[in-house]
């Protein structure tokens, strides 16, 4: 693999700086760019994007893993001072630029004119986000794709989704004989706002019901559901489909221990399912399971690993 | 100022460093930054790229790498060696004298990286000066809250701690390493970084010390054992607090600097001019 260090300049003049792998012989004319996740820059959590960029090298594809503006080595700097209202801007767009921009100088330099984004939760969006608008972007590897704002844990109980729930009641239910439970519930250190939405749970299922019957109704013509009190970001679905109406195929990987994957199901999926049976072909969702949200145990990025290379074999 | 990333090369591995070069100096100074451990670099990274910048601003030479096994340089962090990461400084440093041309060195780190940039400093005769914000004075003790994180990350996936403290130490010394939120730690790097004891080691008279304590509330009295730390340092060395978060784990702030471990390490720098 040959490694070099790159910086590429945006169009508002910031430095972005990266790392750009090639195999050594044989190259494949798709350039795979992986996003950074969240504000951790281009190496990922546990140096994941690295470990991937291999897996990815080794298949013939050109990899570059870069920093986005105020993230990393680059230059720049953001505004937010809190990092949920970092990772939401991420989430509403802020680095579509960035990626179209990375696009730009790979095509300048080295002749590349067609992509696969990749990258993890705040990387998968903005890979989706970037995706749907460039007609150079091939396809797309979302690992916890994020369909949510962040409301942060004082929101939390506003926003749980109902598989949360699920797997809370069961955590209740093996708490019932530990001394250690009670005594939070007694001394009130218990999060009574969750302990009551699971019981009053059945209400939920109705009311999602009653809009999956709403949306299949008018199945020709897709109908995007925006509940203002809701958490979900009002630019996923309208996204998600373009990048389906453009054939942009799409690896979903999500982690079975992660939230993401109830938020997609319920805030997306379940919304539009009479739809999204259209496009069964375009887009392929897995899951690990039991894996948590940066995927830490070897198995489960191995998992990742073997879900990539496969999706990549069939379609590039 | 201008900033040139490259790989230098050190056993046939690449490191992967950042180089801050001033516009204008008068006489040639750079400073080694040492990161702190596994995934603390990566949440404390953008405050690093910050007080590089500030201090490139001043006129100093700034170095930033990534060891061997971590962030883009060579290597796994399963072969993670006290040996290594020694050698890795030692590389830097020679780059900057040899391409260069600056022989006036100091070392800064955080944490684990403040502890590594004293370990080597003890050992040599060309630091100057030394930067240590947080240092992590006793490994053995840091470990064990290393160790911690694994038997939460057992919490949130079983619900209970199914291999305790004790387990994890056989298992690795029975050979296989044991995941730190995703960094597979062996029991050599382990017991090596357990066997830090910076109150310990033998450190030069001659060199300037900074120890800047971070405070999350500034009426947190001093660090006893810092104060006795930094009496094993030159005269004009000096153990201040700074009011900053803990910004090398996740916390709500989103820390692009830490404007106020900038400053008293700025101040002191200038009183010892």
């Amino acid at each position: 693999m040959i490694s070099t260090p790159v910086t590429i300049k945006n169009r508002n003049g910031l430095k972005l700086y990266g790392i750009l792998e090639q195999p050594e012989t044989t190259v494949k004319d798709t350039a795979i760019l992986l996003l950074s996740p969240g504000i951790k820059m281009r190496v990922g959590p546990h140096r994941m994007y690295n470990k991937l960029s291999k897996v990815l090298v080794d298949k013939g594809f050109t990899v570059l893993r870069y920093d986005f503006y105020g993230l990393g080595d680059s230059e720049g700097a953001l505004d937010q001072k809190i990092l949920v209202d970092v990772y939401n801007s991420i989430q509403n767009g802020r680095y579509i630029d960035d990626t179209i921009d990375a696009m730009d100088w790979l095509g300048a330099t080295y002749n590349i004119d067609k992509f696969v984004l990749g990258g993890l939760c705040g990387g998968a969006i903005t890979g989706m986000l970037a995706g749907s608008a460039d007609e150079r972007v091939k396809g797309l590897i979302a690992l916890g794709l994020i369909n949510v704002f962040e409301g942060g844990e004082d929101n939390f109980s506003k926003f749980v989704t109902e598989g949360q729930l699920e797997d809370l009641k069961k955590g209740y239910i093996s708490k019932l004989t530990d001394i250690d439970s009670w005594k939070r519930i007694i001394t009130l250190k218990s999060d009574f706002r969750t302990i009551f939405k699971i019981l009053f749970k059945p209400i939920r299922v109705i009311s999602n019901s009653i809009r999956e019957n709403l949306t299949a109704s008018s199945k020709n013509k897709i109908e995007f559901v925006h509940d203002e009190s809701s958490n979900t970001n009002p630019r996923f679905a309208p996204t998600f489909f373009s990048m389906l109406q453009q054939s942009k195929k799409m690896l979903l990987v999500y982690s079975g221990g992660d939230r993401l994957l109830w938020e997609f199901k319920e805030k997306f999926e379940n919304i539009y399912k009479s739809h999204l049976s259209d496009y069964s072909h375009i887009y392929e969702l897995h899951t690990i399971p039991d894996a948590n949200h940066i995927l830490s145990l070897s198995e489960w990025e191995e998992s990742m690993h073997k879900l990539v290379e496969e999706w990549l074999q069939k379609n590039f | 100022m201008e900033e040139k990333i490259d790989f230098i090369h050190i056993k046939n591995e690449k490191i992967f460093t950042v180089f801050h070069i001033p516009d204008t100096t008068d006489v040639k100074k750079a400073f080694v930054f040492i990161h702190p451990f596994a995934e603390e670099k990566l949440w404390s990274h953008r405050v690093y790229v910050s007080f590089a910048r500030e201090l490139a601003s001043q006129g100093y030479y700034v170095a930033r790498f990534d060891f061997r096994g971590h962030g883009d340089s060579d290597g796994d962090f399963v072969d993670s060696t006290f040996e290594k990461h020694i050698q890795d400084i030692d590389g830097v440093i020679n780059h900057l004298k040899v391409k260069y041309q600056i022989n006036d060195i100091s070392l800064f780190g955080l944490r684990l990286g403040a502890s590594l940039a004293t370990a080597y400093a003890s050992s040599k005769d060309e630091i100057t000066n030394l930067i240590l914000w947080d240092p992590v004075l006793n490994g053995e003790r840091y470990m064990q809250e290393i160790l911690r994180s694994n038997l939460a990350a057992q919490m949130a996936l079983k619900g209970k701690v199914e291999i305790t403290r004790d387990d994890l130490v056989e298992q690795m010394k029975s050979g296989s390493p044991i995941n730190i939120e995703g960094y597979l730690l062996t029991y050599n790097y382990y017991n090596q970084l357990s066997g830090l004891d910076l109150l310990r080691l033998d450190h030069r008279k001659s060199i300037n010390c900074l120890i800047n304590q971070i405070v999350r509330n500034p009426k947190q009295p001093q660090n006893k054992a810092y104060a006795e730390f930094i009496e094993k340092f030159s005269v004009k060395s000096e153990l201040v607090k700074s009011h900053e978060e803990q910004f090398w784990k996740e916390i709500k702030t989103f820390y692009q600097s830490a404007d106020n471990l900038n400053s008293s390490t700025l101040s002191w720098m200038h009183d010892l001019k």
